[in-house]
């Protein structure tokens, strides 16, 4: 999905304005010229510039605003896209109270299915995998994977 | 006790030595499965070496991208889709060789030339880097300004893109790491009351996001479809690879020089340095004709360009601690994380640790041609795993990498925002290697400046009053302002002529 420079442009520029106002709040160093407000004042502007730069050559280029690549104009592009992004933020909100093992391996395996296609060797492969990360992570590694929904199998009726 | 032997022990251990090898397995399996770049390699190898001591994590990461890197050309030559984007610039050649029944030659040409110009690299770095460090155990907080000034902007202009769009990368990246408590004023900066940003954004998963993530998203839209290859089985490698060695020796040579001093520059990395040396070859060679037919000689430049560009981008990131390419900038980042600080001092308090770095490397590029070896044996069987089964599988490992450096779900959240950003970014032909190295040098940039300018009491003219500093701030605005000048003058020329004013 390629935007026209000047959109950038534009969202650099309202970006710029916003994070160089906030930094008005940013105090100063007792008895120093410099305070914690130079350096994002800095980078700001130079944001600021650039968007404009962007927005002066996307004008220029008479490209339209936006150009959608093959995967963006298909519904399978598109879809798989958001597969990917949503059970990112599914693992985020559920993994937690499900537990790593049932909230990874539902991801994956639907992930799986929308890019293969065949069910029952992708929820196999699935399941594998997601025990095979959970043995390194959790078994080897001593990292805390949440255990949620299992927990009373696991640790017995808790 | 010389460092030297002090180091060896400490690399010849079963553990370095386990970790080295499983990692050369891990790294030639991600560099030849299309998509899953070196960077990739290191970023999701970084979960795993975090809970490691400082030499089996590096010789762990030396070790994964090295393989990587070489790996890359596998599927170049055979399917025509580099494996890392290092491969890219000879993809076509090496398939070309293929098609003419020559895959076996193609691979073991890039294979051999990849080890010798992998141990080039290493041997300026052993040489290079003693000394330049004892240069840098001079440079105060005003060098240091500087030098992080100079990589920033190398990294804007060695980049493939535009320079405004490098310049609006590199600046996400300084503005990224404004984020959290500001280091001289201990003010939350741009936190939105949310405490797990006090600390700013946690790097191991925002790298995850940038180099993981987003390479992930870029794959599963994409609507290419593959064939599962027919492959033979590839074992004669070596024959006639010598006599091609001492026909192209100054290609060899060449590639090897050229690699090693653009993965020196910040920002520039393998993949640069093999489209450079693969142009310069084509220019010099004898026959430029025969270029993109299928022949040897640009493999040979540039398949020892890239893996010495590896070895060069430890010079200015073990001596100042500025990376020269993303590989080394996460590793940069990552010692940060852990505490240590990379830069010359390194040298002087543990002279053992730099040591065996060195050995790893030198390890590392001897390994490959065996390993690399049995990977090209077995890349029939790596190459038919279906795109989709490897995919959500590395998408798992990137977010309990990024859940497992904090134990906590809003690292999952940085990955899953910065890899998005990333893969806008690079969809729209902004750079992503100057973010990283924005992320990583900001605070060295913003920490030297403000702790110069408190013992110059505010006076600017500081930064000029040290001789090598002096000479680094005007190279600097140099860099900076030659360009700009040399524009406005174009741009006046133009207008004085009027043949060119219609366009």
């Amino acid at each position: 999905m390629r935007f026209n420079d000047a959109v950038f442009g534009f969202v650099l520029i309202a970006f710029a304005v916003a994070a160089g106002l906030a930094t008005r709040g940013f105090p100063q160093i007792p008895g120093q010229e410099y305070g914690s407000a130079l350096f994002p004042r800095i980078i700001t502007i130079g944001i600021g510039v650039c968007g404009l730069l962007l927005v002066l050559s996307g004008f220029r280029n008479r490209a339209p605003a936006v150009d959608l690549d093959p995967w963006a104009r298909s519904a399978k592009g598109l879809g798989t896209l958001g597969l990917a992004v949503g059970g990112l933020v599914f693992y985020i909100l559920a993994s937690e109270w499900l537990g790593f093992i049932p909230t990874a391996f539902i991801v994956v395996s639907a992930i799986m299915i929308s890019l293969r296609g065949r069910w029952l060797t992708s929820l196999a492969y699935s399941f594998a995998a997601t025990m095979v990360v959970h043995k390194v992570f959790s078994g080897l590694l001593l990292v805390p994977l949440p255990w949620g929904l299992l927990e009373p199998l696991v640790f017995g009726g808790g | 006790m010389d460092p030297i032997l002090q180091a060896l022990p400490l690399v010849f251990s079963t553990k370095v030595m386990g970790a080295m090898f499983l990692a050369a397995l891990f790294g030639l399996l991600v560099g030849s499965i299309p998509g899953l770049t070196a960077t990739m390699a290191t970023a999701l190898l970084v979960p795993l070496t975090f809970f490691m001591e400082p030499i089996p994590a590096i010789a762990a990461m030396v070790t994964a991208t090295a393989m990587a890197i070489f790996a890359g050309d596998i599927p170049g030559a055979l399917l025509r889709v580099p494996g890392t984007p290092a491969s890219a610039a000879y993809a076509a050649e090496a398939f070309a060789m293929t098609r003419k029944g020559m895959a076996e030659r193609a691979l073991g040409t890039s294979l051999v030339c990849s080890a010798i110009g992998g141990m080039f690299g290493t041997v300026v770095l052993v040489v290079s880097a003693p000394q330049l460090a004892e240069i840098a155990l001079q440079f105060t907080q005003f060098e240091y300004f500087w030098l992080a000034c100079l990589g920033l902007t190398c990294a804007v202009f060695v980049s493939v893109s535009t320079v405004v769009k490098g310049a609006v990368s590199l600046l996400i990246g300084l503005w990224i790491a404004t984020i959290g408590i500001d280091i001289s004023a201990g003010h939350p900066r741009y936190t939105f009351g949310i405490p797990d940003l006090l600390g700013g954004v946690a790097f191991i998963p925002a790298m995850i996001g940038m180099f993981a993530v987003s390479e992930i998203l870029r794959n599963v839209v994409s609507t290419e479809k593959r064939q599962p290859p027919k492959l033979e089985n590839l074992f004669r490698v070596f024959s006639g690879v010598g006599g091609i060695l001492r026909k192209y020796w100054r290609g060899v040579v060449r590639g090897s020089v050229l690699g090693t001093g653009v993965g020196i520059l910040p920002g520039a990395g393998g993949d640069i340095a093999a489209w450079v040396s693969y142009a310069l070859s084509k220019k010099l060679s004898k026959e430029p004709e025969k270029f993109g037919t299928g022949h040897v000689e640009g493999i040979v430049d540039a398949g020892s360009a890239n893996n010495a560009a590896l070895s060069g981008a430890w010079v200015p990131a073990l001596v100042f601690g500025i990376p020269g390419d993303s590989i080394t900038a996460i590793v940069i980042g990552v010692l940060y994380v852990k505490g240590m600080n990379p830069g010359p001092t390194v040298f002087i308090h543990s002279p053992e640790l730099i040591y065996g770095v060195f050995v790893t490397f030198f390890i590392a590029n001897l390994a490959l041609i065996p390993l690399g070896f049995l990977a090209i044996a077995l890349a029939r069987y790596v190459l038919r795993i279906p795109p989709g089964i490897i995919w959500p599988v590395v998408l798992l490992f990137a977010v309990v990498g990024a859940y497992a450096i904090d134990n906590s779900l809003f690292g999952v959240v940085i990955m899953l925002i910065m890899g998005l950003l990333a893969f806008v970014m690079e969809e729209n032909g902004f750079p992503v290697a100057p973010t990283i190295l924005g992320i990583v040098l900001g605070p060295m940039l913003e920490g030297n400046f403000m702790t110069a300018m408190i013992k110059a009491d505010g006076n600017l003219l500081g930064f000029f009053e040290r001789p090598i500093a002096a000479g680094l701030g005007i190279l600097t605005l140099a860099v900076w302002l030659v360009p700009l000048a040399l524009m406005v003058l174009a741009r006046l020329r133009n207008g004085r002529d009027p043949a060119r004013q219609s366009g």
